[in-house]
């Protein structure tokens, strides 16, 4: 029995009833995450993931963003670049987990709609893209309407992208003048209207398709 | 074994490591490094620097040398290398690394001493060598200051217990680390570790006391005049530290918590501040896997050679001394893990002492050393166990393979492992079986040596390689080329926690938020707005026609603004440069001489604190000091030419602390002499 007593692995498990028994782990937790956003880590590693992703590191990129990701658990935006450097990584299963992890946190986000849109669509599950292509165009018609004319850009079809653009007729109820207009436009004057749209989320912010 | 090759080859591996880039100083060392140039430079020259007039319009220069423990003579390296005309920055990082080395022989010692083997002494130096603290050296100057000398300490004081006749070699090593320890700002890391030991060997062995107390007794009675003698140099060592302690605790100094944020220290502070700065806040377990290459992780990390060792030896083997040394880190562990358990709120409420001290997290690599002993003694117990032969030592290669094996698989499921942990990991698991089955000690070690490299090699080569965490400002700037440091200088750069002293001063040079200073400027910065002093501070010599005296118990701070605002209506002249009327002869941090050639008798301001201690005289006899608009100091000064010294200190305590320079320095001497007399 004392030969037992003298075992590491006894003294380790008696520290370990000890330390089970009088520690309080979700403190731990949140004291880390306090002396995280204190010190300036949280942004420190959001400043990094944006540089590494300005710099099309996305993997370092990747890295970065599932930090804070794991220090901001209920915030969506990380969760939300993670799948969105999976997508422009081509690594669309990837990317739909992370959009759909961001929209468990933040139900409603017209972006993460329409990314999980063009990835069902680029997986060609048209039933699913239709479901999150529905919520963007209860989100934002308008927004809708230019994010469909810019398609091309995130590599699908132009199958894809009619499909888009009627899936946008399908769901808008209430379609006004204005935006016929655009989509006349676009029709007589195909480049001048997709330069239009395509300098408008060009702007700092605003890069939020893929 | 050829030790000697050893211990040389993991230091100069650790040197090529970390001395093949571009080092700077880091994080806090970003000011130790100027702080401790500066100091010693003085030192060279003969100055024992007791003020620094460069912060806070002047304050006693007391504060800031006990972060580093500017007693310990090892610092006199600096003086005798920039006396060679080694560029002072070069100096100070020649003494970090041999400070550095100084450490990993203590640990080698204390190892060496507690299993009386080479093979686990030299895996444990070459543990420490490569470990989080070659990180912390360059960054948290002031945790290895004391860690350092807490290892020599416990290293003599086990050499002392286990020597079957009193020694005084190791009694005189004893008092002299305990003297370092005292000596700097944080004893409070050594207090608490003695303590867990304490405790620790009253859970583990009570009777072991009684021992101590028989050995302690032998010595006295054997040698009676060192013991004394000792007992009194320990004392004296703690004079400054009480001294300052003193001069907070009367209000002389200013050194309080008024801040929330990061910064705030002093001397009582908030139990949720130092939860903030607790082992909790600093560390979590995913963090000993993943993601170990990025910076941030590097102040607290285990490598996984450690967890390998220490999962073999799971079934040895631990006794008493190694039981010891487990339970002192595990409850040094539930106390830094701050308000996660209770033992830190308990000690806080009731013990002052707890109260003063912050950052909990400081004590993360005392743990680290102390479950490294313990990893490498029952590594010994499980090698020393396994047979040479027969079936049984094909349960120690299968149980070999196991550990590793479930490590490597562990690490498998964990995210952003980085490449050399899995190196480890096989590399360790190759040694291992090379050792059970061809029982070459010599080459198992020397591979041993090499795997521990790996983990810390791959993380200090990115860690200096990242342009955000090392400040290369210093090496842009030219900082490492030869020229006196000077006190505020300190690199003007935003840094990876905080801001440098320069970018906590507010326009008027005082710190802002009023963290430190000496009680009148304090009280002159709390009542004029930094803005409105600016001008006036930026003179250090203010020369009035005529002064007037103000009551301090109802202080009229109108007239005040009116007396610092007469420069501009001509009762009062801003020293501007030196002219016939008033030049610098001399100057130094601790006295500055000036003369004067006046018309007429004026009341001369000199822009520094106003703090006991200082004195002024002209033409060499003393003459009343008065306190002048509110913080500074002030003369009156006849027509004609004058001489007029004002000097901070007094002959007792120069006398005091160059005897303190000189017991440290004869101290170590002695212990050296000791050590080589019985070889």
């Amino acid at each position: 029995m004392k030969e037992f007593l003298s075992k590491a692995v006894v003294v380790y498990c008696a520290a370990g009833a000890v330390l089970f028994g009088v520690a309080d782990f979700k403190k731990a937790t949140v004291e880390h995450l306090n002396l995280m956003s204190q010190w300036g880590d949280y942004p420190a590693l959001l400043d990094k993931g944006q540089a590494a992703f300005n710099e099309r590191d996305l993997r370092m990129a990747i890295r970065y963003y599932k930090l804070v990701a794991g220090l901001v658990p209920r915030n969506d935006g990380p969760y939300a670049m993670v799948g969105y450097c999976y997508a422009r990584l081509g690594d669309d299963a990837r990317a739909i987990r992370y959009f759909k992890k961001a929209k468990l946190i933040q139900k409603t986000h017209f972006w993460n709609d329409y990314n999980l849109a063009v990835l069902y669509l680029r997986d060609k599950d048209r039933a699913s893209a239709s479901r999150y292509f529905h919520n963007v165009v209860e989100q934002d018609f308008r927004l809708a309407w230019e994010a469909a004319v810019l398609a091309p850009l995130s590599r699908i079809s132009p199958q894809q992208r009619e499909f888009l653009i009627a899936q946008t007729m399908v769901f808008t109820k209430k379609i006004r003048e204005d935006s016929l207009k655009m989509l006349a436009g676009l029709d007589v004057e195909e480049g001048g209207v997709i330069l239009h749209p395509w300098s408008y989320y060009m702007q700092p912010g605003k890069e939020n398709y893929f | 074994m050829n030790k000697f090759w050893f211990l040389a080859l993991p230091f100069l591996a650790w040197l090529g490591l970390h001395h093949g880039g571009n080092i700077a100083p880091i994080v806090d060392n970003a000011w130790y490094s100027h702080w401790i140039t500066y100091h010693f430079d003085y030192i060279a020259r003969g100055v024992f620097p007791l003020w620094d007039p460069f912060q806070a319009w002047g304050w006693p220069d007391t504060t800031d040398t006990r972060f580093f423990g500017d007693l310990n003579p090892l610092y006199l390296i600096i003086c005798l290398l920039t006396a060679l005309h080694v560029p002072p920055f070069v100096a100070f990082n020649i003494f970090l690394v041999l400070f550095y080395l100084c450490g990993g022989m203590g640990f080698y010692l204390f190892v060496r001493c507690l299993c009386r083997r080479e093979l686990p002494a030299l895996l444990a130096y070459a543990m420490f060598m490569f470990s989080t603290l070659g990180i912390i050296l360059f960054s948290q100057l002031t945790v290895l200051s004391t860690l350092i000398a807490d290892i020599w300490f416990f290293y003599f004081l086990a050499a002392f217990l286990s020597s079957r006749v009193p020694q005084k070699r190791y009694f005189a090593g004893l008092v002299f680390s305990m003297m370092v320890i005292v000596s700097t700002y944080v004893p409070f890391l050594f207090l608490v570790s003695l303590a867990a030991v304490i405790a620790a060997v009253l859970l583990v062995r009570p009777v072991l006391f009684i021992d101590i107390f028989k050995k302690t007794a032998a010595f006295i009675r054997a040698f009676p005049v060192m013991f004394w003698t000792g007992a009194v140099a320990v004392v004296l060592a703690c004079l400054p530290g009480l001294f300052w302690y003193l001069s907070i605790q009367n209000g002389d100094t200013i050194y309080r918590n008024e801040r929330n944020g990061f910064g705030a220290g002093g001397v009582n502070v908030s139990l949720d501040m130092i939860d903030h700065s607790s082992l909790a806040s600093q560390a979590s377990i995913g963090g000993f896997f993943s993601d170990l290459d990025l910076t941030m992780n590097i102040f607290c990390y285990v490598p996984i050679f450690l967890i390998i060792i220490l999962s073999l030896g799971l079934f040895a083997r631990m006794d008493i001394r190694y039981r010891i040394i487990f339970v002192t880190a595990f409850l040094v562990f539930l106390f830094a893990l701050g308000g996660v358990t209770p033992l830190h709120a308990f000690l806080y409420e009731h013990f002052f002492f707890f109260r003063m001290f912050r950052n909990l997290y400081f004590l993360g690599p005392f743990i680290f050393l102390c479950m490294t002993a313990v990893g490498v003694g029952v590594l010994q117990v499980f090698l020393e166990a396994g047979p040479e032969t027969g079936r049984k030592r094909g349960w120690y290669i299968f149980y070999v393979v196991l550990v590793h094996m479930g490590w490597i698989i562990f690490l498998a499921t964990q995210e952003r492992v980085i490449w050399s942990l899995y190196a480890t990991a096989i590399g360790s698991m190759a040694l291992f079986l090379f050792y059970f089955l061809a029982r070459k000690e010599l080459l198992f070690l020397a591979g041993l040596m090499f795997v521990v490299m790996l983990q810390p090699g791959q993380m200090g080569t990115k860690f200096w390689q990242d342009p955000g965490k090392v400040n290369t400002q210093a090496l842009e700037s030219g900082a490492f080329a030869y020229r006196r440091p000077l006190r505020g200088e300190d690199l003007d750069a935003e840094r990876g926690f905080g801001l440098s002293f320069k970018k906590k001063q507010d326009k008027s040079g005082f710190c802002r938020e009023g963290y430190y200073g000496s009680r009148y400027s304090f009280i002159l910065h709390s009542n004029i707005p930094a803005e409105e002093l600016q001008e006036y501070v930026s003179y250090k010599f203010i020369i009035y026609d005529q002064a007037a005296y103000m009551d301090d118990g109802h202080p009229d701070w109108n007239a005040l603004k009116g007396s610092l605002d007469a420069i501009h209506g001509g009762r009062a002249m801003a020293v501007s440069g030196p002219s016939e009327m008033l030049k610098v002869i001399d100057f130094d941090p601790d006295h500055i001489k000036i003369r004067t050639n006046f018309p007429q008798r004026k009341f001369l301001v000199f822009n520094d604190s106003y703090y006991p201690g200082w004195a002024v005289s002209v033409n060499g006899k003393i003459q009343p000091l008065y306190r002048a608009n509110v913080a500074f100091k002030g003369v009156w000064v006849d027509p004609g030419r004058q001489d007029v010294e004002f000097r901070f200190g007094s002959a007792g305590q120069y006398i005091f602390h160059w005897g303190l320079i000189g017991l440290f320095a004869g101290w170590l001497g002695y212990v050296v002499f000791l050590f080589i007399k019985r070889k």
